[in-house]
C-alpha cells in the first residue's frame, strides 16, 4: 500500500535541510490565534499568508499552509470550548459539551481533552491517509451523490439525538434549520424565498448564523452575571495542572479518540461534505454508544474528545481528494489547491504518481505537526484561558464586536452582520424556549448541501428506489446508519433482559 | 374567569415564536411553489415544510396543554413541566431584580441591533467604539476616562487588525 521508494524519498527530503521545518510552529500558533477569534476562519488565515509562500519552495509552503490548517482545527474548539462560539464549521460539536465544562469551570480539563483529542485525531488522521491513500483515492473517485446524501443524513440523525427536554421542539428547530437553509438558489437554479434581496441569492450567510445562533444569544443570555465561570475566583483559575488532569481525562477514552479519528479521516475524504460533518457525527456515535447519553450536552468530556478528534482527523482526510484526484473537499484544501498552482504543480493521480515522494513528505511533515501542535497548544492555552477572568461586562460587548467584523469579513458586505444579528435574536428566542440551538445549527449547516446531493440522485436515478441498490457504497453506508441507530437500543434491550433474568433468578434464588 | 386565568397562564411569546417559524415555513413553501412546482425544486422543501408544520401544531398542542394543567399542577407544585414565564432570561428568579437586571438581555440585544444597523453610516470604528461605550455604561461601569478609553482603544484597536485581514473594503469613518 505504501510506495516504499517514494517513503525513502520523503525522508530525503525532508531530513535534507533544516529550512521547511522553521515554518511549522509559526504556522501553527498563526492557526490557532485565527481559529479562535470569532469570526476569523483557519481558511481565510490560510489566504491571508498565501501570497507569503511565493518565496517558499512547494514542500515548506505546503508545511506552512497545513501548519495552519492543523492549528486553525485546534483553534476553532478554543473558541467553541471558552465562549460558544465554533471557529470552524467543524467545530460545532466540540460546543454541545467543550462550553458547558467551561461555565461549570472546568476550562482547563475541556482544553486538555480538545488538545490531546485533537493531536491524536491529527496522528490517526494522517497515519491512516500514508497507509491508505491509494485504496482511499480509488473509492473517492466511485463516490457520487447518493453516496453523500447518507452521509449528510447521518449528521442530520443528530438532530433527533440531540432532543433535550422536547423531542418535538428540537425536531422542529432542527426542520425549520434545514429549510432556511435551502433558502436562495436552488440547486436547479430556481430563486426562493429571497424577497428579492440580492444577499440572499447565495442563501444565508451560514457562519454568521452559525455565530449568531451559538454565541450571541448565549452572551445576551448570561449577560446579568459577572463572569463566564460561574463562582469564585478559584474556579476561574488557569491551571496547568489541571490542563494535564484534562489531557489524562481524554487519554482514559482512547476507544472514542481512535473511532473519532477513523470516522474523521473516512468522512473527511468525502468531498465538499466531510469535515462539517464529520465532528457531528463521531459525537453521535459516541453518544450512541455511552453508558450515559443523557450526560451529553452537559459537559461530557467525551463528547469534546469525540468531536475534536474527528474534526483533527478529517483535515488528513480531506487531503485524499486533493492528492489524489486534485479536487479541493473544503475552503482549507482550495486555498493549498492555489499553492499547488502557485508553484505550477497540477494537483490529481499525476501527482501521486510522479511527485509521491512530496506527497509523503507533506504526510510525514503533519505527522510530526501532530506531536508539535501538542507542545504549542499547551504553552498558549495558558494565555488563551485567560479569558475566563475577563469580566463579562468587558467580554461580552467585545465578543459581539468583533463578531460583526469577522461576520462583515466572511460575506464582504452587510448581508454578514445582519445574519449574525437576526439570527442573535432568533436563537435567544429559541433558547428562552427550550428548543434545541445545536439541532438549528446542524439543519441549517446541512439543508443546501442536502438538497443538492438529494436533487443529483434523482436525477441521476430517474426517481428509482432501487438504484441504491445499484450503488454498493450507498447500500453499505446505509446499513451502517440503519446499524449505528438500532443497534443501541438492540443492546439496551439485551441488556436490560439479561438484568431482568438475573433479578429473576436472584429471586428465585 | 376561567378562561380569563387560563389566557394568562398560555405562554403567548412562545405561541408568537411557533406562529413566525409556521409563517416563513408557509410563506417560504408558497414562494417556492411559486417559482417551480417541479419535482425538482420541491424535492426537500416539500417534504420539509410539511414536517415543519406538523412539528409546529405538536408544540402548539405541548404549550395550549401545559396552560390548561398548569392549575392541577400549581396546586402539587412541580417545577418541573410547569409553563415557567421564563425568568432565567432577566437573571435569578429568587434573587430582588432590578427593571434593569430584568430587561438586560433586551436591552443589550436591542444596542446590539442599534450598531448593526448604524454600521453603514458610521463606519465600524466610530460605531464600535459607541456601542462598547454605551454596553459598559448600561452596565454600570462609572469612570468616564476607563470607558473612553477602553471603547476608543478597543476600537482602533481591532479596526486596524480586521482591516489588514479582511480583503474586502469595510465601512470606516475616521480611521
Amino acid at each position: 500500500m505504501i510506495d516504499l521508494a517514494d517513503l525513502s524519498g520523503a525522508f530525503a527530503l525532508l531530513g535534507s535541510s533544516w529550512t521547511p521545518w522553521l515554518v511549522v510552529i509559526p504556522g501553527l500558533m498563526i492557526g490557532l490565534i485565527f481559529g479562535c477569534i470569532p469570526g476569523l476562519q483557519t481558511s481565510m488565515a490560510m489566504a491571508v499568508f498565501l501570497p507569503a509562500t511565493l518565496t517558499m519552495d512547494f514542500l515548506t509552503a505546503m508545511l506552512f499552509l497545513t501548519a495552519i490548517f492543523t492549528g486553525g482545527q485546534f483553534g476553532g474548539g478554543v473558541s467553541a470550548i471558552l465562549m460558544n462560539i465554533p471557529g470552524t464549521s467543524s467545530a460545532v460539536a466540540t460546543t454541545f459539551d467543550g462550553y458547558p465544562m467551561s461555565r461549570q469551570g472546568r476550562h482547563n480539563e475541556a482544553l486538555g481533552v480538545a488538545l490531546i483529542a485533537s493531536t491524536i485525531g491529527t496522528l490517526t488522521g494522517y497515519f491512516i491517509l500514508l497507509v491508505l491513500i491509494q485504496p482511499l483515492s480509488t473509492i473517492v473517485l466511485k463516490l457520487g451523490p447518493t453516496e453523500m446524501f447518507v452521509v449528510i443524513l447521518w449528521g442530520l440523525t443528530l438532530i433527533a439525538t440531540l432532543k433535550g427536554k422536547h423531542l418535538s421542539r428540537s425536531l422542529l428547530a432542527g426542520v425549520f434549520g434545514l429549510l432556511i437553509g435551502t433558502i436562495g438558489m436552488s440547486p436547479n437554479g430556481v430563486m426562493r424565498g429571497t424577497l428579492g434581496s440580492a444577499y440572499l441569492i447565495d442563501g444565508i450567510a451560514v457562519v454568521p448564523a452559525m455565530i449568531g445562533m451559538f454565541a450571541a444569544s448565549e452572551l445576551f443570555s448570561i449577560s446579568g452575571n459577572a463572569y463566564l465561570v460561574k463562582g469564585g475566583a478559584a474556579g476561574r483559575r488557569v491551571s496547568f495542572r489541571r490542563v494535564i488532569d484534562g489531557l489524562k481525562l481524554g487519554l482514559k477514552s482512547p476507544s472514542t479518540l481512535l473511532r473519532g479519528g477513523i470516522i474523521g479521516v473516512l468522512v473527511g475524504a468525502v468531498p465538499g461534505v466531510g469535515s462539517s460533518v464529520a465532528n457531528l457525527v463521531s459525537y453521535s456515535e459516541a453518544r450512541r454508544r455511552s453508558k450515559d447519553p443523557s450526560s451529553f450536552g452537559q459537559g461530557n468530556p467525551n463528547g469534546v474528545a469525540a468531536s475534536e478528534s474527528a474534526n483533527s482527523s478529517s483535515e488528513g482526510g480531506s487531503m485524499v481528494s486533493l492528492f489524489a484526484l486534485g479536487i479541493p473537499g473544503g475552503a482549507g484544501t482550495a486555498i493549498l489547491l492555489a499553492a499547488f498552482t502557485m508553484h505550477n504543480i497540477t494537483g490529481g493521480p499525476g501527482f501521486l504518481r510522479d511527485q509521491g515522494d512530496v506527497a509523503y513528505a507533506v504526510i510525514m511533515a503533519n505527522l510530526v505537526q501532530g506531536f508539535l501542535l501538542f507542545f504549542v497548544g499547551l504553552l498558549m492555552i495558558q494565555l488563551l484561558a485567560a479569558i475566563v477572568k475577563v469580566p463579562l461586562r468587558y467580554l461580552i460587548p467585545g465578543v459581539l464586536a468583533m463578531s460583526a467584523f469577522g461576520s462583515y469579513g466572511l460575506t464582504g458586505n452587510m448581508a454578514g452582520p445582519i445574519t449574525l444579528l437576526v439570527f442573535a435574536m432568533f436563537g435567544w428566542a429559541l433558547r428562552r424556549y427550550d428548543y434545541s440551538i445545536p439541532a438549528a445549527v446542524i439543519g441549517l449547516l446541512l439543508g443546501s448541501m442536502a438538497e443538492g446531493e438529494l436533487l443529483r440522485s434523482y436525477q441521476i436515478s430517474g426517481g428509482r428506489i432501487e438504484y441504491v441498490f445499484e450503488r454498493p457504497i450507498t447500500f453499505l453506508l446505509l446499513a451502517l446508519l440503519i446499524l449505528s441507530l438500532w443497534l443501541p437500543r438492540l443492546m439496551e434491550r439485551l441488556r436490560r433482559k439479561a438484568a431482568g433474568r438475573s433479578d429473576a433468578a436472584e429471586d428465585i434464588a | 374567569m376561567n378562561s380569563d386565568r387560563l389566557s394568562a397562564r398560555i405562554d403567548w411569546g412562545h405561541c408568537a415564536l411557533i406562529a413566525i417559524m409556521a409563517g416563513i415555513t408557509i410563506f417560504y413553501l408558497h414562494d417556492a411553489w411559486e417559482a417551480s412546482n417541479r419535482v425538482r425544486n420541491l424535492i426537500l422543501v416539500l417534504p420539509a415544510s410539511i414536517l415543519a408544520l406538523a412539528m409546529c401544531l405538536i408544540v402548539l398542542y405541548d404549550v395550549l396543554s401545559a396552560a390548561l394543567r398548569a392549575p392541577k399542577l400549581d396546586a402539587t407544585s412541580d417545577p418541573e413541566s410547569a409553563p415557567a414565564p421564563d425568568s432565567e432570561a432577566g437573571g435569578a428568579a429568587s434573587e430582588p431584580e432590578t427593571l434593569l437586571q430584568r430587561f438586560r438581555p433586551a436591552v443589550l440585544m436591542g444596542t446590539f441591533g442599534l450598531y448593526i444597523l448604524s454600521l453603514p453610516y458610521l463606519g465600524f470604528d466610530v460605531a464600535t467604539a459607541l456601542f462598547m461605550a454605551v454596553s459598559l455604561l448600561i452596565d454600570g461601569e462609572r469612570r468616564p476616562l476607563f470607558v473612553v478609553g477602553l471603547s476608543v482603544g478597543f476600537a482602533v484597536l481591532v479596526t486596524i487588525a480586521f482591516r489588514w485581514l479582511i480583503p474586502y473594503p469595510m465601512p470606516i469613518l475616521l480611521l
